[in-house]
């Protein structure tokens, strides 16, 4: 799918032909202003004309310059967003197709005569997948939509979670939603926090979507682990997968900041918000979220430390 | 038995449409990126080359474009995504034959395929041995068995099997106006919904490839709100 692209050549070129200009200008001006200065000096009350003069022109120049530095770098941001969200537009139109169209493909597939039971079961399954799949898709861009609408202050609704059974009910459903693509491990401490147990569900089926999506082997191995620290709960997601160069790090977290923007490798393509998505989440939960990778090709660890709640602050 | 390959980097959609071709009796090689496309394109033949338009790497545009630019001029079908109607026709203008649009019917591919595939074989002639032999117009003579139009300079212009279908109708029917509708059920065989600007498409590569002026028509005329007439 071709994406117009907007450049952001034009006005760079454009920023950079002004201030050269802006800059050339005040040099020669000045040097003409002092060179007739040094003329003037001789004429009473011409200098300090001039004086004024200089400095007023002077400070008018920086201005322009500052200005239009600034106009520049806002236009270019302006441009790149404006990209991103043009790239996000194709990419929504691309994830919700495909689906779509083998949903639609399997299921036109099993109205046919003369399928054998385990094909049938086959294609069923695979309808199955593809509806999770949409329905994932859907519940991001829905969050998406929710973050624009009221900021970072997403409306939790926590109740008191033991989270290894809440992770281990996840696993099991992950399991089966992944299938072979992954072999999902939990390990840890018992702990007991208080989450949005709908909305952490969608923290967990993005980090675990990315870490199949970015995988290098399949199946994706991946570990669930839950550490306690002091009044925090820790909980990682490690992986063995690409992994994230340093200078990536810092930004996964941003919207539309994706890993393959330029190389897309197969099966990898994404919307681009769904570790923004769990950054607002687990911002409404009171937690903080980050990742470190040992650089590409060694796999990432998200981690997500919440508030832990203490059983015995808990009334009876 | 005809060899289609399959470029469709979504596993589950690629599982199926092999699943339904290889049941009704094509051989099928799938592959999902353009790269690996183009190598297997390299490797062997195939009658046809199903192709979605985004993939990762080398795009499907480019994977046509770089099919036709090789000499390969065996149909291709681009898979596009609903509302993407620019790429429709950039697929069109990067050399593909026809075009299905995502969520597809199956039926509908199927019947696509098998219009490709058999106008490949009307469009040389093979069908119907008594038509009359090269056509001869302007400066060029097209001979329809080897899908290569040459000039009287010498020039050779290579032709898909759908642009020398196109040409093959309007030899059969010179000085007539012919409609879109009628280009699309006797070239793509489609009928139902109508999409003619895949006709105009061809017709504006035609003029491209054979008029002296393709901006000044003299052979392949349009007829306002009526189709073209071919003028030998």
């Amino acid at each position: 799918m071709r994406i117009r692209k907007i450049s952001v050549r034009l006005p760079a070129t454009l920023l950079a032909t002004v201030l050269v200009l802006v800059i050339t200008l005040t040099v020669l001006w000045n040097v003409v202003l002092v060179h007739d200065y040094n003329r003037m000096k001789a004429l009473a009350g011409g200098a300090a004309f001039h004086t004024t003069f200089i400095i007023l022109g002077s400070a008018l120049f920086l201005a322009i310059t500052v200005l239009s530095t600034i106009l520049g770098i806002r236009l270019m941001a302006n441009l790149r967003w404006s990209q991103r969200q043009a790239n996000f537009l194709a990419s929504v139109s691309h994830e919700l197709n495909s689906p779509l169209s083998s949903i639609k493909l399997f299921t036109q597939t099993l109205q046919r005569a003369g399928l054998s039971e385990g094909d049938r079961a086959r294609f069923t399954g695979k309808i199955l997948m593809d509806t999770e799949r949409l329905s994932r898709i859907v519940a991001n861009i829905v969050r998406a939509a929710e973050v624009d609408h009221r900021g970072e202050d997403l409306t939790v609704a926590p109740t008191e979670v033991d989270l290894m059974e809440y992770l281990r009910g996840y696993v099991d459903d992950a399991r089966a939603i992944h299938g072979s693509d992954l072999e999902l491990g939990l390990s840890g401490d018992e702990a007991c926090v208080e989450i949005d147990p709908l909305m952490f569900r969608q923290v967990l089926d993005n980090l675990v979507d990315n870490a199949v999506r970015y995988r290098v082997e399949t199946p994706a191995r991946v570990e669930l682990r839950v550490a306690r620290d002091g009044d925090w709960t820790e909980i990682q997601v490690v992986d063995e997968g690409i992994g994230v160069g340093p200078d990536r790090i810092e930004r996964i977290f941003e919207r539309f900041n994706r890993l393959e923007d330029g190389h897309p490798v197969k099966g990898r393509r994404g919307l681009g918000i769904g570790l923004s998505i769990v950054r607002s989440i687990v911002k409404g939960h009171g937690g903080t979220v980050g990742a470190r990778s040992a650089g590409p090709g060694k796999g990432t660890t998200v981690w997500i430390r919440l508030p832990e709640v203490r059983r015995s602050e808990i009334p009876a | 038995m005809s060899r289609v390959l399959l470029v469709e980097d979504d596993d589950n959609l690629a599982e199926g449409l092999a699943f339904n071709l290889r049941n009704i009796g094509y051989e099928v090689e799938t592959t999902g990126s353009g790269e690996a496309a183009l190598a297997a394109t390299e490797r062997r033949s195939f009658d046809l080359v199903l192709l979605d338009v985004m993939l990762p790497g080398i795009d499907g545009l480019e994977v046509v474009r770089r099919l036709r630019k090789a000499g390969n001029r065996k149909p291709v079908l681009m898979i596009t995504a609903r509302n993407r109607g620019d790429d429709a026709i950039a697929g069109l203008d990067a050399g593909a034959d026809d075009y299905i649009v995502k969520p597809f019917d199956l039926d509908e591919v199927l019947a696509r395929i098998r219009g490709a595939l058999r106008r490949e074989v009307w469009a040389r002639g093979e069908a119907v041995p008594n038509e009359p032999g090269p056509l001869v117009y302007g400066a060029w003579t097209i001979d329809f068995p080897s899908f290569v139009a040459t000039a009287s300079d010498g020039r050779v212009q290579p032709l898909t099997a759908t642009e020398a279908a196109m040409l093959r109708l309007f030899a059969r029917r010179p000085g007539e106006v012919i409609s879109r509708e009628t280009f699309l059920r006797e070239v793509w065989g489609r009928t139902g919904a109508i999409e003619t600007r895949t006709v105009d498409n061809f017709v504006r590569k035609l003029r491209r490839a054979l008029e002296p002026d393709p901006a000044k028509p003299r052979h392949i005329v349009s007829v306002r709100a009526a189709g073209y007439k071919f003028v030998p």
